[in-house]
């Protein structure tokens, strides 16, 4: 039975294969990063604000990251519990594109 | 402690706007039970006499709301809110502060709603309750410093 080794192969083959495993490998890590960035998104208060019409929101305690929406502040908490964050920071609906004299 | 404007997008007339707007998350606790702290995020407004506080937030802590002081107040357009006033334990932390800023002052309640178009609906953080305890400086718009105010 004759064994292969990898001194049989041509140089030209073994760069080529080391290269595309190397383009796979890093195809695969660009990807999972979009997909955790676009589940972490930055939050734009202003585009959440202008959709939610009345209820809560949570927010993750740095105010970067939406954590939970809810019709009431007990809802938020607890649906923000339920997802690893103790201690959100809430704020309720309000029309943010108004502007606010006082 | 250094807290960040809070930025807000929105496209007006589909031209872009970004707004910075100062508010900060800061804690609220009945003195009560120390244990159980929310962290609503409010409005800094050096024109307020009162820290206001929704009531949602008052009734998680278990204030009993209308067992408060009962008093009116007053805001833009003349309309009026009854308020009821309860002691109340706040606490100021930036991201970076190990030990937050913390002290007990009245802080007022409402069942009633503010106005719908009132930009800011969940806190204000005003003299009673916020700027007596401390030294505020606007550096509009890259950051808010606040530290305990000094005895005089």
């Amino acid at each position: 039975m004759s064994r292969t080794h990898l001194s049989q192969f041509p140089l030209l083959a073994r760069v080529f294969s080391g290269v595309t495993v190397g383009l796979i490998l890093n195809f695969i890590w660009v990807t999972i990063k979009l997909m955790n960035n676009q589940r972490r998104k930055v939050v734009n208060l202003g585009s959440i604000l202008s959709k939610l019409k009345k209820g809560w929101i949570a927010l993750s305690p740095d105010n970067k990251y939406l954590v939970a929406t809810g019709s009431t502040l007990n809802e938020v908490l607890e649906k923000s519990k339920k997802v690893g964050v103790d201690n959100p920071s809430v704020l309720k609906a309000a029309p943010v594109k108004n502007f606010m004299v006082g | 402690m250094r807290f960040p404007y809070l930025p807000v997008l929105d496209f007006p007339n589909h031209q872009k706007r970004i707004r910075y707007l100062p508010w900060i998350r800061f804690g609220v606790a009945n003195p009560k039970n120390k244990s159980e702290i929310i962290y609503p995020i409010g409005l800094i407004d050096s024109g307020s006499e009162i820290t206001f506080v929704d009531y949602e937030i008052g009734e998680k802590l278990e204030f009993d709301i209308e067992k408060g002081r009962s008093d009116k107040v007053y805001g833009v357009g003349g309309g009026s809110i009854k308020v009821y006033y309860h002691k109340t334990i706040l606490y100021i932390q930036d991201k970076d502060s190990e030990e937050p800023i913390m002290f007990e002052d009245w802080v007022a309640f409402s069942k009633e709603k503010f106005p719908i178009t009132m930009p800011q609906q969940t806190a204000i953080l005003g003299t009673v309750g916020f700027f007596s305890h401390l030294k505020v400086t606007f550096n509009y718009p890259r950051f808010i410093d606040i530290e305990p105010n000094t005895p005089h």
